[in-house]
């Protein structure tokens, strides 16, 4: 313990303040949203009007109901198709890899209004060279909305989810497989009692990842919307646009409340897990 | 035979997502190419044939500042962020308390918080009548007709807030698996602390430094939001301005044009350093048998 | 019981590298059978084609009477205890040992006979509900001990299985090893780098060496009658001497060696007058003392020699002792306190004696393997040369 008294300070004084720069904003904004005042000014008084105000906001629930359905969805579909890619490219050996790899790899990388601006030009292109056709043979309106939103964060999860998975993969000891291939089990059977079971937090945690990045969305989202669509990130963009909005504020708190409760619950999962494990 | 019908089911449960991120990845990246050579027709649609004339606009005088202010914005930004990454990553690799965890789930908070909540908090803070505000004022350190919000100041504030739990996190990955008896040791051999942390520290986890400085730097370039909320028009960086071609001008090979340009800057550097690495190990393979 | 598991010139090649070469073995129904050798020779490799997870590049496996070489690892009737155990963490010690019989489509009610009388062949009643990660190092290894044993496989592979383990561990689950051996007649095949462990727990050994088989034989064979230079310096400890035969009086010679008293030996290899050989003699067989002993025996060797090195280890003590130009290692077993021997320090003239039958000529010869012995009598700069090229080939191997 002597050892702990001669270690400088300075790290602890970096992080303290750190966390006072980074919570002071937010605790302004948890202040303001019981502040009756309109303007975050001035105290004037407090209030729960804004809960009120924010509860009772129709516009708000339907961009709940978007952005969580928007988010099952391609939780589901890309947390599927991230943990195939990361059990092909675990298990490939082939030339091929390498184009697989970077494929897989380089969304994580590409800046999110990129991403976006280029599902924008490709939805853009199909619509303008197949949209007439698909009017006249199917009768189906080709155009920007749900579903392009749904690929798009299908697309930028995936990845997410394959990197997350393959860790876990990389993790995993092989000789498991022998161990099971050598007590006589076969292809099928070693996959469903061993491999995932092994590999099974890594795709809920994927999976996790994957909801919580597609909620948090505005980039993307914005860009391959269609006119009518509204998620909660939007609705916020376009009410930070006229102003600060009292109602935000309210907003803001329970936002940052869930998903305190949320990296809470997590938190406790992981030290609870690497505790069994020793 | 066997190795043949792994190969087969290898591709069946490859292929779907390969399939998709060639169609919604790879595609959209060449469009983005290509699109910049079209011309735009009278309805903010594309035009016919092809034309230079898009890539030839980006010698538009306004365009050198403020692809160098994304530039040192991102680069500042960075640099902040990871000063202030290692020695948090630091103390809470050494600690051992429970208040590590406590300060581990105060930095990972603002991680998961919406990214416009966190925004919006800052527009709060710096807002016109707000308290921060009146409080400089009251200290006599600006004018009351001083604003704080809508500069680049503000940009670059809001920039290091959003990323700086970006840059803790893979830092901390590194130092946590970091043996601290090596400082012991180091000190034992008469090193200061300050010569251990910089001599033996920092090496080890330069793989999470290095990893801290790609994920911040990289969206740094590509920031759109923060200069949209908190910036002015004289803060304005590449990110504002595709989407004001996209959104405003309906200009869409203008905005792939200044999107090929940033995807060359996000691009290039990578493939550079990848090459140098292969280009080092390749060598140190040679050296390593002769 | 015959032939019962056999290897049939075996080869396996990693890019330009041969792993084994030309290998042949022949193992017996039910016996213990050793791979014993340094790490990198083989052995891991030839236990891995034999469980099925890597095809030889030449050659055959052959167990009771069925080629199996290319029979797939799930269809084989062998089974493996892995180096690191290979333990499911996800699973209790219960399900890991019935994941064998579950695998195979075994009906519940087996299960529920069987994976009992597996536990307590391993000692491990009521610690079915723990998970690997709640077990020492000895539970684990029995733990896949079981496992591998439920299926009643016809053979056992055992890869390292002590290595993991601390030495006084490792001693109580060598004699497990063995008495579970007894109890299911199982014919073992086990790999190990430990000569000790190797020697106490086989019927037969074989050392291998680069890829090639050195030796076979019991362990009192290899032992005593090492061929090689490598299987007398890796088995045990040895002293090495070179010579020329000078005399054969019956079933006797005598040696010229050196700068070294001549020496009689037995002539078991039925060596020619004239002929250089190399022998290797135990440093074990010879004896010691401070006074001159009163040898009348014929066969009996009688050096004297100057102490220069004197170790104490407990149970026995090892003198180095310079003999004219050579150095020889001698270890003397402490049969009661206050000895003559322990009495002997550094730098004290002694008598050493050894009998004829004790001195063994080795078919081959090779400088390096002097490398392998506790102390190499080398001069200082031959010395330095062999600990760079030691650190040289610790370096390649990783």
């Amino acid at each position: 313990m002597k050892t702990c008294k001669r270690n400088s300070r300075f790290p602890m004084f970096v992080t303290l303040l750190t966390l006072i720069f980074l919570y002071v904003p937010l605790i302004l904004v948890a202040v303001a949203s019981f502040n009756s005042s309109k303007y975050g000014g001035a105290w004037n008084s407090f209030s729960l009007k804004w809960y009120d105000r924010l509860f009772n906001e129709r516009a708000i629930w339907e961009a709940l109901a978007n952005t969580l359905f928007i988010a099952l969805i391609s939780t589901a579909i890309s947390t599927t198709l991230g943990t195939l890619s990361a059990l092909a490219l675990y298990r490939s050996k082939n030339r091929l890899k390498g184009i697989y790899y970077a494929l897989i790899h380089t969304p994580l990388i590409v800046p999110d209004i990129l991403q976006g601006i280029s599902l924008l030009l490709l939805f853009v292109t199909l619509i303008n060279l197949c949209g007439s056709l698909c009017r006249s043979l199917f009768g189906i309106e080709l155009e920007l909305g749900m579903t392009t939103i749904i690929i798009a964060h299908i697309t930028f999860c995936m990845s997410y989810v394959a990197m997350v998975v393959l860790d876990r993969l990389h993790e995993f000891d092989y000789t498991l497989l022998e161990a099971a291939q050598d007590l006589g089990a076969s292809g099928m059977y070693t996959f469903f009692r061993v491999t995932l079971p092994q590999i099974l937090p890594g795709i809920v945690a994927g999976a996790l990842f994957a909801f919580m990045l597609s909620i948090d969305d505005f980039v993307i989202t914005f860009f391959v919307k269609g006119a009518g669509d509204t998620t909660l990130p939007i609705y916020i963009q376009s009410a930070m646009r006229r102003g600060t909005p009292a109602v935000i504020n309210a907003l803001s708190v329970v936002f940052l409340l869930v998903t305190f409760v949320i990296v809470f619950i997590a938190q406790k999962l992981v030290t609870k897990n690497s505790e069994s494990k020793k | 035979m066997k190795s043949r019908l792994r190969n087969i089911s290898n591709w069946i449960i490859g292929a779907p997502s390969f399939v998709w991120l060639v169609v919604f990845y790879a595609i959209p990246i060449v469009l983005v190419f290509l699109l910049a050579f079209k011309p735009v027709d009278a309805y903010g649609g594309l035009g016919e044939g092809w034309t230079l004339k898009t890539i030839l606009d980006l010698r538009n005088p306004s365009y050198p500042a403020i692809i160098w202010r994304t530039f040192w914005q991102g680069i500042v930004s960075t640099a902040v962020c990871v000063a202030v990454a290692i020695p948090i990553s630091y103390q809470l690799a050494r600690m051992t308390s429970r208040w590590k965890n406590v300060i581990l789930l105060l930095i990972i908070v603002p991680f998961w918080t919406n990214f416009l909540v966190r925004i919006y908090a800052w527009r709060v803070f710096l807002h016109a009548d707000g308290i921060f505000k009146n409080l400089l004022v009251a200290i006599g350190l600006i004018e009351n007709s001083t604003t704080l919000l809508y500069n680049q100041w503000a940009v670059l504030v809001v920039m290091i807030y959003t990323y700086i739990p970006f840059a803790v996190l893979p830092i901390y990955a590194s130092a946590e698996k970091f043996d601290f008896s090596l400082i012991d040791a180091a000190k034992d051999l008469g090193a200061s602390s300050f010569y251990a942390f910089r001599r033996v520290f920092l090496p080890v986890i330069s793989k999470g430094i290095w990893t801290a400085v790609m994920v911040v730097l990289i969206p740094a370039f590509g920031a759109y939001l923060i200069p949209d909320l908190v910036g002015g028009p004289s803060s304005e960086l590449v990110g504002d301005k595709i989407a004001q071609r996209v959104f405003i001008d309906r200009n869409l090979p203008h905005a792939s044009a200044l999107s090929a340009l940033l995807m060359l800057a996000v691009f290039l550097p990578m493939l550079l350093g990848k090459w140098l690495n292969h280009m080092r190990r390749r060598r140190q393979t040679r050296e390593g048998r002769t | 019981m015959g032939e019962f598991l056999r290897f049939e010139n075996i080869t396996k090649r990693y890019g330009q590298n041969t792993v084994l070469d030309n290998v042949t073995l022949e193992i017996q129904a039910g016996e213990v059978f050793s791979l014993l050798g340094p790490s990198g020779c083989g052995k891991t490799t030839l236990l891995r084609i034999c469980g099925g997870f890597e095809p030889p590049d030449e050659g055959r496996v052959i167990l009771d009477g069925v080629d199996i070489t290319n029979v797939p690892a799930n269809r084989r009737a062998v089974r493996t205890v892995f180096q690191n155990y290979a333990l499911f963490p996800h699973l209790s010690v219960w399900e890991n040992i019935a994941f064998g019989l579950k695998a195979t489509g075994q009906d519940a009610k087996t299960i529920l006979e069987k994976v009992p009388k597996y536990l307590e062949l391993v000692q491990l009643t009521g610690y079915e509900n723990r998970k690997p990660g709640q077990l020492s190092g000895g539970q684990r290894q029995r733990v896949a001990i079981a496992r591998a044993l439920i299926n009643r496989p016809k053979v056992l592979l055992l890869d390292e299985p002590l290595a993991a383990l601390d030495l006084k561990l490792r001693q109580r689950m060598l004699i497990e090893l063995d008495t579970i051996h007894d109890d299911v007649g199982i014919t073992f095949l086990f790999v190990t780098h430990d000569q000790q462990e190797a020697m106490s727990i086989s019927d037969h050994i074989a050392v291998l060496r680069n890829g090639r088989v050195e030796q076979i034989g019991t362990p009192t064979e290899l032992y005593e009658a090492p061929r090689t230079s490598f299987v007398a310096a890796f088995i045990g400890d040895t002293n090495f001497f070179e010579g020329t035969v000078e005399t054969i009086e019956g079933d006797y010679c005598t040696l010229n060696i050196d700068g070294f008293p001549n020496i009689h030996l037995f002539n078991d290899k039925k060596v020619h007058r004239g002929e250089k050989i190399h022998v290797s003699i135990r440093p074990e067989k010879f004896f010691i003392s401070a006074v001159r002993p009163e040898v009348t025996d014929a066969k009996t060797n009688l050096l004297h020699g100057k102490v220069e090195e004197v170790i104490y280890v407990g149970p026995h003590t090892r003198y180095w002792v310079r003999v004219q130009d050579w150095r020889v290692s001698v270890v003397q077993q402490h049969h009661g306190y206050g000895l003559d021997e322990r009495r002997i320090k550094w730098d004290d003239e002694v008598w050493l004696w050894f009998g004829a039958d004790n001195a063994y000529m080795l078919e081959h010869y090779a400088e390096v393997d002097e490398q392998l012995l506790a102390l190499p009598d080398l001069e200082p700069e031959e010395l330095e040369a062999v600990v760079e090229g030691g650190t040289q080939e610790a370096g390649a191997t990783e």
